[in-house]
């Protein structure tokens, strides 16, 4: 057994035994019913609220991905990271309070069924509920997959890594659900910003020293290749098609949509949202220097040329000591761990109420029906995962284009929640999310989710075709309802 | 109870903020050889993030 493998052993048991005691000791606060299962009796303080969130938010994407997406595009990457950033914080302010004082006024505890409320139907909750399942459990594999490959290239096994994977995300949501979600996130977050900082602290003051250069010299090198500047990657297309379904995110995806109802007051809202803004920024600017500075001593013939963008990471960490590699490994893992488990168990609440709690089932039995279907949703994507089936895979790069019809009908809804009970605005929110969704699953089947993602007709990639329908969908129900009233 | 005065001006800055972080670099920054468009990019993210989370801690969204 190599050094970097026992050490890596050793740091894994070490950070499932500590997230597993959190996670049981959030058992104190006491889960009665669905509504502390699903979104902890709207009880969380501004700490865990925040960086639940923000561990939610930053899937493995962030130390895998983005590296290399930043080391093969260049500064286009920090556009596009931060696009993201900037926009959600805007939403937070906007939307985020009043979804807050709605939550709790009309007692939210799925995100389906804030529309299903909203727009006074069953059957806009029932389509929701099929585009998260379609959406985000390929989103949840892909995690899986991530995290699996890690292990894979470490030497423990791609099954170990499903089966470790699957366990942590079953084990932190049913011990005490939103809970045990919420305090092991914080406790991940704190871990995945303390890796990509120390990443850099280290880059800074052993890597680049240590290959005989400076600083200046490295970005002179990005700048000579022109990576400090647009580069022929980022053309206005590909930034809208990467940026557009990102953008929506904090009122899209589902999992980030149900933490705006968590906060015990409005103070504590106020307070997580300016805390995500410091962790949104601070992990970004990280990530996205780690891969410049990588690129740079590549360009000087310090570092391996790295043909496929994914691998970035693991290249770097191979050349670290044991004890970091392993703690930025487990950074990794728990990306992965905080994005699956959260999705697992806002999935499973629109399952839980939607189609069944408003049935008139009691709370015991929806409490063991809600740790039913965790498991359930757990054990098919870890079977995804495990047969590695390549379009399901593949269609976790369009789970936030398949989610963002879901972004005109929910803007629509907040902004104007008594004209959203409109028989006009109610049947253009269900056109919308039909024909969004119909047009994003055609093109990922006609040209595969991959292509689809990069793909523009008439200089418009098919994420902002998709928003422009259903925006004008909205906004033509919108004025039809208006004109109905007037001559009413 | 929210005084939200602000809120329409907030929105409208807001859109043109964005506005500005998607066409700036396009328009003027595609070829810069040193830390411009990095510091664009972080510049205008910080300082809306600032503006934001000041105004949504003094009631004013």
């Amino acid at each position: 057994m190599s050094d970097l493998l026992q050490v890596f052993v050793l740091m894994l048991v070490a950070y499932v035994s500590l997230g597993s005691l959190i996670a049981y000791f959030s058992r104190r606060y006491g889960v009665r019913s669905s509504r502390d299962y699903f979104v902890s009796g709207y009880k969380l303080g501004w700490f865990l609220a925040s960086m639940t969130y923000a561990a939610t938010t930053y899937s493995a994407f962030m130390m895998v991905g983005l590296v290399g997406l930043t080391y093969s595009s260049g500064v286009g990457a920090l556009g596009f990271e931060l696009a993201y950033l900037l926009v959600t914080v805007i939403l937070l302010a906007v939307l985020g309070p009043t979804v807050w004082a709605m939550a709790r006024e009309r007692g939210w505890v799925s995100p389906s069924e804030m529309l299903s409320d909203l727009y006074e139907s069953k059957l806009i909750g029932y389509v929701v509920v099929t585009i998260y399942l379609a959406a985000m459990i390929p989103y949840v594999t892909a995690q899986i997959v991530g995290v699996a490959a890690i292990f894979e290239g470490l030497g423990v096994g791609y099954e170990v890594g499903i089966l470790v994977m699957s366990v942590l995300t079953l084990a932190w949501v049913v011990l005490a659900g939103m809970w045990s979600v919420a305090t092991t996130d914080a406790y991940q977050g704190l871990w995945m910003l303390s890796a990509a900082v120390i990443l850099v602290f280290l880059l800074l003051n052993q890597l680049i020293p240590s290959s005989g250069v400076t600083l200046n010299q490295v970005l002179k090198a990005l700048s000579e290749k022109g990576l400090l500047g647009i580069t022929g990657f980022w053309t206005p297309q590909t930034f809208l098609a990467y940026t557009i379904p990102w953008i929506f995110f904090a009122v899209t995806n589902p999992q980030v949509v149900v933490r705006l109802y968590v906060h015990k007051d409005l103070h504590s809202y106020k307070k997580s949202v300016l805390l995500f803004s410091v962790f949104g920024f601070l992990y970004t600017i990280a990530v996205v220097y780690v891969g410049l500075i990588v690129r740079g001593l590549t360009e000087l013939g310090l570092f391996e040329v790295i043909s496929r963008s994914d691998l970035v990471t693991p290249t770097l960490i191979s050349r670290l000591h044991p004890a970091l590699a392993s703690f930025i490994y487990i950074s990794i893992l728990a990306a992965a761990v905080s994005t699956a488990n959260s999705i697992i168990l806002t999935v499973a609440s629109s399952f839980v109420r939607d189609l069944i709690e408003k049935r008139g089932v009691g709370n015991v039995s929806v409490l063991k029906l809600s740790n039913t279907i965790v498991t359930l949703l757990t054990i098919t994507s870890a079977y995804l995962a495990y047969i590695r089936l390549g379009f399901v895979v593949d269609l976790s790069v369009l789970t936030s284009v398949l989610l963002l019809p879901l972004a005109p009908v929910t803007i629509a809804a907040l902004l104007m929640p008594r004209e959203s009970k409109d028989c006009v605005m109610r049947r253009a929110a269900l056109l919308s999310l039909l024909v969004g969704t119909f047009i994003s699953f055609s093109f990922a089947l006609v040209l595969g989710p991959r292509k689809t993602f990069l793909t523009s007709y008439y200089g418009l990639p098919v994420s902002a075709l998709t928003l422009i329908i259903t925006s004008a969908i909205m906004l033509s129900g919108y004025v039809i309802s208006r004109l109905r009233k007037n001559k009413d | 109870m929210r005084s939200r005065r602000l809120r329409t001006p907030y929105v409208i800055s807001s859109i043109a903020a964005v506005l500005l972080f998607y066409l700036i670099p396009y328009l003027t920054l595609s070829g810069v050889k040193n830390l411009e468009l990095v510091i664009f990019w972080s510049a205008i993210t910080l300082v809306w993030l600032i503006i934001t989370n000041l105004l949504l801690m003094r009631d004013l969204l």
